[in-house]
């Protein structure tokens, strides 16, 4: 049987339960997430409010679970995005080189040094504000650094006796660039698809504190946090709450990238 | 020398390409100047008035290129908001951020370096797991909770800050630095435990080169190898490391102020966005560019630096 | 070895620099020690007030836009008259003044003595420049900077200590516009170092950090007791923290959610917001073009239940354009003219022809607490009688440029205010010319009666102008009128005296130690 690193099994672990509480506030929640309830503001964890109230008598537990819905979403979105786009464009400018890699990497390297909040700023004022506007903002975000990353493996891979044996052989070069090329840097991938990840849980989080990207009455746990500040010492389960999901869900994948990669490294 | 002309040149594209898309900006928000200087109770007249005083009537490309004239010759312009010149915002600004910045990443460099030398010298011990562990939680925590927590914890039950009590460095520079000290943590905290992660990391690939075990078979103690050859090598993903994290610690900054309020940059550039000040907005979009691609171009020539092995014009003539 | 010791002197250096900082740690506590010294001593009393919002526009008081600034500057600046706390106009520059039988010409008596914070006395010219400047009379001032001043015909100097302003026809609410401030001729440099005649002298502004007042020893009327004010800005989620940690010593405008949490350290002053708070409608789309449905909508909201829910039970529930300190022309009697009762809004939902109810969006300034949560009570209260609200959040100046100016919107939820403490004010708005009439209402009758109010001879016509005016709003179901906020103040417990004004400004003069 194999032998799972630590962190394998306790970030598998975190990240299964904190999936499976997702999947089932998906459909079922202990309280309507919207529902208000005067007669229990800011009502400390109880039987029937498990991580208590907030300041409008809505029940924590299932916001915060929502809230996780959203941040999950929108994250695993945007590093989809954000990885296609890269690995399609990383693959083809490291692999080619010449002017259009100078250009591209010249625009990756504007939007990585223009200030996020602005950015996204720009794209939710284009669209209007919304969850899958947030995707689209933080996704153009993550396309530089990973179109980076594997515009370095491929500059690194072209130069290599596999590759120019197939090219020898006649193969078509998007049959190098994706079935030749791409399997031999999954490693690389899987790394910065990880921390990717977490990027953008933060990145989501970051927005939604300063106030762009999930709408109310949705909750969102950025937004929960900013407003719990009010309520910090009478209520400070309402802050906890939020924050230790955010952490629970980006400590879960990076356990679990980190300990796959350590795998890859003790079979190599 | 070729190489540092290229470099150079990329620099300037990107600094163009980014106060365009800045300027462009201001063109897609909704939100008018006019309603913030005038209010909301003012006239066409005194509207049209007010564009042609501040020009902008122009058609956009020519607003773009006077904008950029100015910018070029120091003409930052004058804050809409604040009715004085942005350069002297900046001035008034950019030391705090630029206070706070720095703290953050002396804490970051003399708490790692030390901390990763440390651990990778006990590697695999007790205190290296129960590290390993808290490094992988602290990555995990985002600064801006971090920071909510240490306002609770910190500064209203142990008394050891007063929150929202920021005390300007014109002041009190001492008392000034030690309010800082604490958003410093909370942004550094993840940054020391991703710096002794890659430090740890990086020793132990250097502990297992053969020359290495040629150093130690000589009879070369386990210290002097570490200091004469080993920090060196594996000092050099954690400097080019440590130099991109530069650019990252202020931009945390700019959600950290706020859960700390801190008047620096990141407060300024959040509350002239939602202002609509756009001189001032470009102003510190371009400084903040600047300092990304310049903490890039650094770290790449720190790279090529330390390791000899990447000659500069080789490279650049490739 | 060279290298190690180049890197344990780097480990040094950084340390050294650590050690500045944390010893600035103690620092910090003997710098506030000393800041309570000075307060306690009978030199001065220094205090902290927090504000939730920068004052980033101009500080020149004939240009200033935003509310904030207007508050906090009204120390600063005085008219020929200004405000009491009971919303009576009362002497200020001018020490006297004469109306003329035809009440078309206003005559004003300088104070004697009375000097500007530069130190120079103010003269009559002093008086008829900022008057002129306001009307738009100078030539580089070409636009009337207050609206009502563009019916002076007038300005001159009787003598030097006299000043006659002639207007073009009488009008009962000219005199409350004269509280616009009286500003030094030729001073140049008001937009960022303003100089007034007010108990409070302007010392300095730090963008998002501070403004700094201190007291005017050389002011006309009694010397307050605070001599040095710092306004700190902070942001509405740190105001309750800033309070906890001792920061600031005073803070307005907090929710009563807010003011719960720091009731145990300070002292909370109750009183109303001023405004009128309310769901705004566009009048002129489907389906709320349509009476019985802007009816319905208002019998589905339960103020109560916004009341419980975002505000403590604190408020005063409103039925009109009009809120409680206007006295003599606030209508009591249409507060609760649509009972919360959603059975009868679904019904006449369904006479209307929308059985199923229809989707609404409520566009909302996200800076404001109140609005965000008040929003979504709302919502709620509206899914319950089948209407369909969704909440876009949009930063202040979207909201302005795209609901307030553009007018584009289908409804949204804002307070309304009285900044010159005229029902003027409050009611222009929704006479169908107006620019600014978001609700796009139009009501003929209104019009006439608006129009009547405004060329009225007497108080008594006035009056009943203006409660016309605001029975065709609520009859019309033009907006959801909800209530006059509840407007709290946490305050040191060893101060006292804050006042609450009709407008919205901080007075600090009244501001003292209590007697012991």
């Amino acid at each position: 049987m194999k032998r799972y690193h630590a962190y394998t099994k306790i970030g598998g672990i975190i990240s299964a339960v904190m999936i499976l509480l997702i999947l089932i506030a998906a459909f079922w929640t202990p309280y309507d997430t919207a529902a208000m309830d005067s007669s229990a503001k800011l009502a400390p964890p109880s039987f029937a409010h498990l991580l208590g109230t907030d300041n409008l008598g809505r029940d924590i537990l299932s916001r915060v679970l929502d809230g996780a819905g959203t941040t999950l979403t929108i994250a695993v979105l945007t590093v989809a995005a954000g990885a296609f786009f890269g690995i399609l464009i990383g693959a083809f400018t490291g692999y080619y080189g010449g002017p259009l890699d100078n250009i591209l990497m010249r625009i990756c390297d504007m939007i990585t040094a223009f200030p996020s909040f602005l950015l996204a700023l720009v794209i939710v004022s284009l669209l209007g504000s919304g969850k899958y506007h947030v995707v689209l903002a933080l996704g153009l975000l993550f396309i530089p650094s990973f179109a980076r990353i594997v515009r370095g493996e491929y500059a690194r891979a072209a130069t290599q006796a596999y590759v120019d044996n197939a090219r020898l052989m006649g193969a078509d070069p998007i049959r190098i660039l994706f079935v030749h090329i791409l399997p031999n840097i999954r490693s690389v991938l899987l790394s910065s698809i990880a921390i990717g990840f977490n990027n953008a849980v933060l990145a989501e989080a970051s927005m939604s504190y300063l106030g762009i990207g999930v709408q109310p009455p949705d909750p969102s746990l950025g937004r929960m946090l900013a407003e719990a500040q009010t309520y910090l010492l009478s209520a400070p389960w309402f802050a906890i709450s939020a924050g230790s999901v955010i952490i629970l869900l980006i400590l879960g994948f990076t356990l679990l990238g980190e300990g796959l990669s350590k795998e890859a490294g003790r079979n190599a | 020398m070729r190489y540092f002309l290229k470099k150079f040149i990329s620099l300037i594209i990107t600094l163009l390409l980014v106060s365009f898309l800045a300027f462009l900006t201001f063109q897609i928000i909704p939100g008018d100047p006019v309603t913030k200087l005038l209010g909301t109770e003012y006239t066409e007249e005194m509207a049209a008035a007010l564009r042609a005083q501040l020009g902008l009537d122009a058609p956009f490309l020519l607003r773009y290129v006077r904008w950029l004239g100015g910018f070029v010759t120091g003409n930052f312009g004058t804050s809409y908001s604040y009715n004085v010149p942005v350069t002297s915002l900046l001035a008034d600004k950019l030391p705090v951020t630029g206070l706070l910045s720095a703290l953050s990443f002396l804490l970051v460099v003399c708490i790692s370096i030390p901390l990763g030398i440390w651990l990778s010298a006990h590697e695999d011990s007790l205190a290296d797991r129960f590290f390993s562990m808290l490094n992988q939680i602290a990555m995990s925590i985002p600064p801006f909770f971090l920071g909510i927590m240490m306002t609770l914890v910190l500064g209203l039950v142990l008394h050891l800050f007063t929150p929202g009590n920021y005390i300007s460095y014109t002041k009190d520079f001492g008392a000034c630095l030690s309010y800082l000290l604490f958003p410093a943590i909370a942004i550094a905290i993840p940054k020391i435990a991703m710096t002794v992660k890659l430090l740890k990391s990086s020793i132990c690939v250097e502990y297992r080169r053969d020359y290495v075990r040629t150093a130690l078979s000589r009879g070369s103690t386990r210290r002097r190898v570490l200091y004469t050859h080993v920090l060196r090598n594996a000092m050099i993903p954690v400097v080019t490391f440590l130099a991109l994290t530069i650019p990252e610690i202020v931009a945390g900054s700019i959600i950290i102020e706020q859960v700390f309020t801190v008047p620096g940059l990141g407060r300024l550039l959040v509350s002239s966005i939602l202002n609509r000040d756009f001189p001032v907005v470009c102003a510190i979009v371009m400084l903040i560019a600047a300092l990304v691609i310049l903490m890039n171009f650094l770290a790449d020539i720190l790279y090529r630096i330390i390791d000899p092995r990447i000659r500069i014009d080789q490279e650049a003539s490739k | 070895m060279k290298k190690g010791r180049r890197f344990t002197a780097l480990l040094m250096l950084i340390s050294a620099v650590l050690t500045v900082a944390l010893s600035g740690c103690s620092g910090d506590r003997a710098g506030t020690a000393s800041e309570d010294d000075i307060s306690d001593t009978p030199a001065g009393l220094a205090i902290n007030v927090g504000l939730a919002k920068d004052l980033d526009d101009s500080l020149d008081p004939h240009k200033m836009v935003s509310a904030g600034t207007k508050e906090v500057l009204f120390n600063v600046f005085e008219g020929l008259v200004k405000p009491d706390s009971d919303g009576n106009l009362i002497p200020a520059v001018a020490e006297s003044y004469k109306v003329s039988d035809d009440r078309m010409s206003y005559t004003f008596t300088i104070r004697e003595g009375i000097k500007f914070h530069n130190g120079d006395e103010v003269t009559a010219d002093d008086v008829i420049y900022s008057i002129k400047r306001c009307a738009g009379m100078l030539e580089e001032e070409p636009e009337a900077l207050v609206t009502a001043f563009s019916a002076i015909t007038d300005v001159y100097a009787e003598d030097e200590r006299t000043v006659v302003i002639s207007i073009e026809s009488p009008d009962l609410e000219f005199i409350s516009y004269l509280t616009a401030a009286i500003i030094p001729e030729g001073y140049t440099n008001q937009t960022t170092s303003p100089i007034g005649t007010g108990p409070y002298q302007f010392v300095s502004r730090s963008a998002q950090e501070n403004i700094v007042l201190k007291r005017f020893d050389e002011y006309w009327g009694e010397l307050p007791e605070l001599t040095d004010v710092t306004f700190k800005i902070i942001t509405q989620d740190t105001i309750v923290t800033s309070l906890r940690s001792g920061a600031i010593d005073m803070c307005g405008h907090l929710t009563p959610a807010q003011a719960a949490e720091v009731s145990g350290q300070y002292d909370i002053v109750k009183g109303g917001m001023n405004s009128v708070y309310g769901v705004y409608l566009n009048n002129s789309i489907e389906p709320l073009n349509n009476v019985e449905v802007r009816r319905a909508l208002c019998h589905a909201i339960s103020v109560e239940g916004i009341m419980d829910l975002v505000f403590d039970g604190e408020g005063t529930p409103l039925g009109s354009s009009m809120y409680p300190a206007f006295g003599k022309y606030f209508c009591e009697e249409l507060t609760g003219y649509y009972a919360y009762d959603p059975d009868k809004a679904i019904q006449m939902l369904a006479e209307a022809g929308y059985p199923d109810g229809f989707d609404l969006e409520l566009t909302i300034a996200s800076n404001i607490t109140q609005y965000v949560e008040t929003s979504q009570v709302v919502a709620e209260q509206l899914k319950a009688v089948g209407v369909n609200a969704t909440i876009t959040l949009v930063d202040w100046e979207t909201w302005l440029s795209q609901v307030y100016i553009g007018r584009d919107y289908e409804a949204t939820i804002v307070d309304f205010d009285a900044s010159t403490m005229t029902a003027r004010a409050l009611l222009e708005r929704f006479t169908s010319g107006y620019p600014k009439n978001i609700s796009y209402f139009a009501d003929e009758e209104y019009d006439e009666s608006y129009a009547a109010a405004i060329s009225a001879a007497t108080d008594e016509e006035q009056i009943a102008a203006y409660k016309r005016c605001q029975e065709i709003l609520t009859e019309q179901a033009a907006n959801i009128y909800l209530m006059d906020m509840a407007d709290m103040v946490a305050i040191r417990s060893d101060l006292e005296g804050y006042e609450f004004y009709p407008i919205f400004v901080v007075d600090l003069s009244k501001i003292h130690v209590k007697a012991e």
